[in-house]
């Protein structure tokens, strides 16, 4: 009687301890989850040129030279960026200049924001943000 | 089609085996989560290559434009910034690994080497 006791609370105190520490993993994990995506958007935003989705690239690209030139933004493509093309987990892209700011959408809850060193086409310096939340 | 009985005696845990079990699996799924350390690691590069690209771009190593972009990308991270052999430090919190990024630029019919050093961990 006292061995089965001693083993349930054992058990009690072995479960109650692993509970507390899935839970902490879970949560580094969750934001583990969205700092990809938030790394991986930007990413693909600064590198990608694309007219018809400018969700999934905004860089400019180089008719004459015929490529995309990374880093550097096309305003109007961000300007034509809808929150509600965004994809899974991506809330906010923010691109911020000395004498300009564009938001497309609005960030809530736990997010992660990366965030990307850019120009523009009179390469003037500013940084684009890109937040993923749950 | 023929079946063959099973005749081999099986084996039972005790209690205490079982729960000792259940406890074992459950801490070796948790020390299977995967690092995320490389993907702090991409990050860190993909935003030195940032700073280089727009550097080369825009052609201006200014040493004070050059460590007011650092900081704007590393607001506290330690940092080194090499332009063409000349050094800039970036102050700030000393971390354990060091990543770095490098690149080239041609000017003035030389090739020249840049390269941003970040501190972090």
């Amino acid at each position: 009687m006292v061995s089965a006791i001693v083993i349930l609370l054992m058990v009690f105190i072995m479960v109650s301890a692993l509970n507390q520490k899935i839970t902490e993993k879970s949560e580094t994990k969750n934001l583990a989850y969205l700092k990809s995506k938030a790394v991986f958007f930007a990413d693909s935003l600064v590198k990608n040129s694309n007219e018809k989705e400018p969700e999934k690239g905004i860089a400019l690209y180089d008719k004459e030279k015929k490529r995309v030139q990374e880093n550097v933004i096309d305003l109007k493509l961000a300007e034509k960026l809808d929150e509600k093309k965004f994809p899974e987990k991506l809330k906010e892209i923010r691109i911020e200049f000395s004498n300009m700011k564009i938001t497309a959408g609005r960030k809530e809850g736990a997010c992660f924001e990366a965030k990307r060193f850019i120009l523009n086409e009179s390469n003037e310096k500013g940084v684009l943000y890109a937040t993923a939340c749950n | 089609m023929q079946q063959h009985a099973i005749k081999e005696k099986g084996f039972s845990f005790t209690l205490e085996a079982l729960i000792s079990l259940m406890v074992l699996a459950a801490f070796l799924g948790i020390l299977q989560e995967k690092s995320t350390a490389g993907l702090e690691k991409i990050y860190c590069l993909q935003k030195e290559n940032d700073l280089i690209k727009a550097w080369i771009k825009t052609k201006n190593f200014n040493e004070k434009e050059l460590e007011k972009d650092f900081r704007e990308m590393f607001p506290a991270e330690e940092g080194k910034i090499t332009v063409d052999g000349k050094k800039t430090n970036v102050s700030g919190r000393k971390g354990k690994n060091t990543i770095i990024s490098e690149g080239f630029y041609f000017e003035g019919g030389k090739i020249k080497k840049i390269s941003v050093m970040v501190s972090q961990g």
